[in-house]
């Protein structure tokens, strides 16, 4: 019985195979066995260069990007940007037809949620609706690549790959006080479409650069804000090695696409990455170190300085809520709260207060017998106390310090290290590149100031072969959901191999040639008929096409994580857009903090509904609405998260109190914009979650669950029809539609 | 043969052949379906699939083990702060003739966490061994309960890893690997293995009612598994998972009314959207289950069902024991339900619960009073409802500590030599393994890295630690990273 099943179940699979092979065999799909590469495949593409692996060193990744012809197509007028050329190339190839184009209305919802991630509002709709201009889509991908909120998106993407984060993780959790920093020059540099290679260069070496500024010295935060475990009683060194190893794998993922982590302790299995290569990675960063900066002065202590805590973060929140509270009592109260830390870590100043106390203890025969009074005596204590807040907040010392990369008095020797263990050091290794991408280049200065700078220009460089490809592949990723190479972070010879490897190089050049221009490559793919198809699939096409590899159709996904929650309280008119500054950690219960080991520095009720980019980001424990819905670990470089189907996101859409008060403010939206008439209120609503028209077959369901809801039609009364419209936004909420782009 | 091609329907409505993206969606989970079926593949397993209903086809499904099991689930009592071997299960009688001298030199160095053991006196132990059980395997009066269990235990006294401190120590043995982000082991068990709780995660987490745990969810994270195979906390108040209660006034039928709207709607768009009609449709399949898990959960916790008698027997009427044994009565319903995986964890990794820093004796008496009587208690119940033999019991701290004082009558870390114990689960009971050296300082005799701790386990469950894998990065991963062995499992059964 079970050979039996085994059989049949084994020729179903035969069955993707047979049907991948059906295609010509230069256009093959991997079938699915394949699709998980292994060093021998030696599957090849539609005829280029790209596809062909002539061994490690010959390895299509690892030979810089040309730009070729563009391809001759039948269908001219679908082609109508050259990026369509090579899609609609390998579809009549393999005599596939792509899907219709998407209407307008799926276009604006579709383009908003990727571009800024949050969903239009009816009145851009309308306004993008009315527009029968043809440049219209035009102006509306440029409107979007303009917004402010589209760094807030984008960036988001980056901070993925850069694994951004607030704290240090492990059981001490270091609080990080000023990554945030860091994630505010990526959102800036997002939106002010900052040249790429500029953007590498100040993250690698933003501190040494010789036009280097306070912004390139925050783009060290790169660095400055990965996973530290620093605990009592480590092995000398440990920490050390530590960021080191951290430095140099994210960098091989983030710029280069390529696994360096695999070469720390062995040569890499399949790529032609020595262990040797590996440690001359790790040279480049031996002379750096991290340091605070404050008013330009670097404090000179090191990372032995770099203690910030959780406290001094709170106090951050309390001087942004003493900066902001209208109400002068309050606002005392805060200056007070910042006093009291003043004075008590300020020996001078808590003396003099204890001075007054002892003095003022006395009676006033005692004072009188005493010696002279103190000449310092504090008059009011709670005036002192408030006006040493007041200079906490405004005064001296109250700048925030920039945590950045810079270098250390003495360079330590790098050694490599056999299988990888600091205590088994090898021969000594100088700062170099890896000796098959080099392509010739050295690093030519010899003084260690000039080790990152040297990396930083080697990286960001036209010739590299990696780094233009591996940025335009997670911007089309970005787009699609699936990148032209679906391994985002492996572009070695283990990774999927590029679906159209004439596309990508295009796309390089393009990038490299615009000045390394984000916004100008996503213009190349959005106004392209690829990005603009319906996801309305044929049969024929799910059937030749199943993974979408030739790009048959736009595949639907999820919104991600922070996405959810944006949309969420977009639509319910919570929303705050505020921008920038401290991380944001909205109020959780005892039950949402369980697993977390300190203490969770509750942000205000107001400031809750700040965009999911601004959330408080620790590396020891997920935010729980944001971790339902896959939100990466922030451990290592994530290129591509999951998308994940499990039953906890629907008990969080369901049982959440957050959400229960987003359906409520909804319903309160609703019931005002339709004057309290249920038939305008669902009409509305559904131009809020689905940015669409409702059917006549939706009104009537909503109808009907409005009534059952609020009771029997005789009874209806106005209060219980708005608790029954908090439950029908709660099911909007907890709809497909709502959280899927089309 | 009729499940597979009941399977092949629900997969493939169309009759098209199935391809991985309907795989990985239908199934409800990405990569895990695939690397599953990749798994079964490879393996030549593809049979091992149960397809009665949709969800039955999911990464979740019981899965055959790669060759026959002894045990069939695992509760895992991981005793978080490091309790002290020379206390618990590893008498040293030189180390109390010793005590208050230096260590001999000829026992070297080894780094520890607050203290150099060259430059500590001794500590002798002050709580008395008896020799327990026909076996006559020592057990220190610190747990009087567990003396009367102790022909089932298999004491492993040669435990070791290199990580000295809490967080890292506690990912060692959660994970395998002193960093975070790692699969634990109940992840790549559920991973391997699936669940037969239809309506229950395949992995539950009892930790201590503040959550507190110095190591963090990563110690059941699914690292780089699918988040499908993580523990699921599960609370003995309250809410029992997180975001399972309705709010207040919502009742089950003002629920499936909602439900039933939004399901409606979910139907209709799945049915437009045909190109991610997949998973679209395993969405729906979530909100049902989700919505049974709201019975089926607090059910399985409510240790109000049990007799007062099997209450008593767990310590409820003791208020020191209460806590951990009503988690440990959870840990037995549960695997009745049929949970693969419970981590029931004893304290956080604090000098409050077994990070005896600072008194040893005391301490290992204060902490085992907790977890003596619940420990008994779940070994007794689980033989006499005749679930010992199929469930696995494993003991351990995070690492041991140091023969050397620390604050006169405390000690520092060390896992350099320490001791696990497991029960049931097929081994044979009454049985010693390995041991550190006279003082307690180091695993000498028959070391067992926590690898093959790993191994073992696996092993007793079916799986083999060395084909149980998960592309990442480009490398195969496993539990067991490039070590581990089983011996010690044919040595335990």
């Amino acid at each position: 019985m079970r050979i039996a099943a085994a059989t049949v179940f084994s020729a179903a699979l035969m069955n993707v195979v047979l049907v991948a092979e059906s295609l010509s065999a230069s256009d093959r799909l991997p079938p699915a066995s394949l699709e998980r590469p292994a060093a021998s495949t030696q599957a090849q593409s539609s005829g280029g260069r790209g596809g062909v692996d002539a061994g490690p060193t010959g390895h299509w990744a690892f030979i810089a990007p040309q730009s070729g012809k563009l391809p001759i197509v039948r269908d001219k007028d679908w082609a109508r940007a050259p990026v369509d050329r090579w899609i609609l190339q390998r579809l009549e190839k393999a005599g596939l037809r792509p899907a219709s184009a998407a209407s307008k209305m799926t276009l604006i919802r579709r383009l908003t949620l990727d571009l800024i991630g949050l969903p239009p509002t009816p009145v851009e709709i309308d306004v993008f609706l009315r527009d029968a201009s043809p440049l219209a889509y035009e102006r509306l991908v440029d409107r979007l690549l303009a917004s402010p909120h589209y760094g807030e998106r984008w960036g988001r993407h980056w901070l993925d790959v850069a694994r951004y984060a607030d704290s240090g993780g492990f059981e001490t959790d270091l609080f990080f006080g000023h990554a945030w920093r860091y994630r505010d020059y990526v959102i800036r540099a997002f939106n002010s479409d900052k040249p790429f290679d500029r953007f590498i260069r100040e993250q690698i070496a933003g501190d040494a650069m010789e036009d280097g500024d306070l912004e390139s010295q925050l783009a060290t935060g790169f660095y400055t804000t990965g996973p530290v475990l620093q605990e009592a009683g480590m092995v000398s060194g440990k920490l050390e090695y530590d960021q080191l190893t951290d430095a140099v794998d994210t960098t091989g993922a983030a710029f280069l696409g390529l696994t360096l982590s695999c070469a720390r302790c062995h040569d890499h299995k399949y790529d032609p990455i020595t262990q040797r290569d590996y440690f001359g990675l790790q040279a480049m960063f031996s002379a750096s170190d991290q340091f605070d900066f404050k008013n330009n002065t670097r404090d000179p202590k090191g990372r032995a300085a770099l203690n910030s805590t959780l406290q001094q973060f709170e106090l951050e929140q309390i001087k942004q809520r003493a900066r902001r509270e209208p109400s002068e009592e309050i606002r005392k109260g805060h200056l007070r709260r910042l006093g009291e830390y003043r004075v008590k870590h300020d020996k001078a100043l808590s003396d003099r207060l204890e001075r007054t106390k002892r003095w003022r203890a006395l009676s006033p025969d005692a004072q009188r017998a005493s010696a002279a009074k103190p000449d310092d005596l504090v008059e009011d204590p709670e005036a002192f106390l408030i006006s040493e807040g007041a200079l906490a907040l405004e005064g001296e010392g109250s700048e925030i310090p920039v945590r950045s990369l810079g270098l250390r008095e003495s360079v330590p020797k790098t050694h490599l290290l056999k299988r990888g263990e600091l205590e088994h050091p090898g021969e000594e290794i100088a700062p170099a590149f890896p000796a098959v991408l080099a392509n010739g280049h050295e690093v030519a200065h010899q003084h260690p100031k000039e080790w990152r700078v040297s990396l930083a220009n080697w990286i960001a460089s036209k010739p590299n072969p990696l780094t233009a490809r591996v940025l335009v592949n997670r911007i089309w990723q970005g787009h699609f959901g699936e990148g032209l190479v679906r391994t985002p972070n492996d572009f070695g010879l283990r990774g999927d191999r590029p679906t159209h490897p004439e596309l990508l190089d295009w796309l390089a050049v393009q990038f490299v040639e615009s000045g390394w221009s984000l916004k100008h490559v996503h213009r190349l793919v959005l106004l392209s008929s690829t990005y603009q198809m319906s996801s309305t699939a044929e049969l024929e096409m799910l059937r030749r096409d199943p993974d979408n590899r030739l790009l048959t159709r736009f595949q639907p996904r999820r919104l991600q994580a922070e996405a959810v929650w944006d949309s969420l309280r977009a639509a319910a008119g919570t929303l705050s857009l505020e921008m920038y500054g401290l991380p944001v950690a909205p109020p959780l219960d005892d039950q949402e903090q369980i697993g977390n080991f300190l203490k969770w520095p509750s942000s205000s009720p107001e400031e809750s509904n700040r965009r999911a980019v601004y959330l408080l980001t620790r590396r020891s424990f997920r935010f729980p609405m944001l971790g339902a819905f896959d939100l990466p670990d922030n451990i290592a470089s994530c290129a591509r998260r999951d998308v994940t189907t499990v039953p906890n996101q629907a008990l969080t859409l369901l049982n959440n109190r957050t959400i229960q008060e987003q359906a409520a403010a909804f319903a309160r939206r609703l019931w005002r914009e339709g004057e309290g008439e249920l038939r305008r209120c669902v009409a509305i609503a559904w131009r809020y979650v689905y940015g669409r028209p409702i059917s006549q077959a939706e009104v009537e369901h909503a109808l009907d669950f409005l009534r059952t809801s609020a009771g029997t039609p005789k009874v209806e009364t106005q209060a219980s029809e708005r608790i029954a419209l908090e439950a029908f936004c709660l099911a909007l909420f907890n709809t497909s539609e709502f959280i899927f782009i089309e | 043969m009729d499940r597979v091609y009941a399977l092949a329907k629900i997969m493939n409505p169309y009759h098209t052949p199935l391809s991985r993206r309907h795989w990985i969606t239908r199934v409800g989970c990405g990569m895990g379906a695939w690397a599953l079926l990749d798994l079964l593949e490879r393996e030549g397993r593809a049979d091992v699939l149960r397809g009665r209903a949709p969800e039955a086809a999911s990464p979740l499904s019981a899965r055959a083990p790669h060759f026959p099991a002894r045990a069939k689930s695992v509760i895992f009592l991981m005793m978080a702060g490091g309790p002290s071997q020379m206390e618990t299960f590893d008498p040293k009688p030189l180390l109390n003739k010793l005590s208050g001298q230096r260590m001999p030199e000829s026992f070297g160095k080894i780094p520890a966490q607050f203290t150099d053991v060259t430059q500590q006196p001794l500590l002798g132990c002050r709580l008395r061994f008896r020799e327990c059980g026909r076996s006559g395997i020592p057990i220190s009066e610190a747990f009087p309960a567990l003396q009367q269990h102790a022909d089932k235990l298999a004491v492993i006294r040669s435990c070791h890893h290199d990580a000295f401190n809490h967080s890292p120590a506690q990912y060692v043995l959660t994970t395998g690997q002193s960093r975070m982000g790692w699969p634990s082991v109940g992840a790549w068990i559920t991973y391997g293995l699936g669940s037969v709780a239809d309506n229950l995660p395949a992995m539950v987490v009892l930790a201590e009612p503040d959550g507190k745990l110095k190591g963090g969810t990563p110690c059941w994270g699914n690292g780089f598994l699918p988040a499908i195979f993580q523990g699921a906390p599960i609370q003995s108040q309250g809410s029992p998972i997180l975001y399972l209660n309705r709010p207040e006034g919502v009742t089950s039928r003002k629920q499936r009314r909602v439900l039933d709207f939004s399901q409606w709607l979910n139907h209709r768009h799945s049915e437009r959207l045909l190109s991610a009609e997949s998973e679209l449709g395993s969405r729906i399949a979530a909100y049902e289950l989700a919505f049974r898990m709201q019975t089926a959960a607090p059910d399985a916790v409510d240790i109000a069902k049990e007799t007062d008698a099997t209450r008593k027997l767990y310590g409820m009427e003791d208020p020191k024991a209460r806590d951990f044994g009503t988690r440990c009565l959870i840990a037995r319903r549960l695997v009745e339900h049929g949970v693969r995986f419970v981590q029931v964890i004893s304290g956080s990794g604090d000098s409050k619960d077994w990070d005896h820093h600072d008194d040893a004796y005391e301490g290992t008496l204060r902490q085992a009073r907790k977890v003596d009587q619940p420990i008994a208690a779940l070994l007794q119940d689980l033989e006499a409802r005749g679930l010992l033999q199929q469930t696995l019991v494993v003991w351990s701290g995070e690492f041991g500590r140091t023969p050397t004082s620390q604050s006169a009558s405390g000690r520092d870390h060390n896992p350099n030599g320490f001791t696990f114990w497991m029960a049931g689960g097929g081994i044979r009971g009454g049985s010693i393994i390995g041991a550190t050296d006279e003082l307690g300082l180091r695993a000498v005799e028959d070391k067992v890295h926590v690898h093959d701790a790993h191994a073992t386990i696996l092993s007793l469950l079916g799986l083999d630690h060395e084909k149980l894998t998960y592309l990442f990065q480009g490398r195969e991963h496993r539990l067991t990273d490039v070590g581990g062995s089983n011996d010690l499992a044919s040595r335990l059964v």
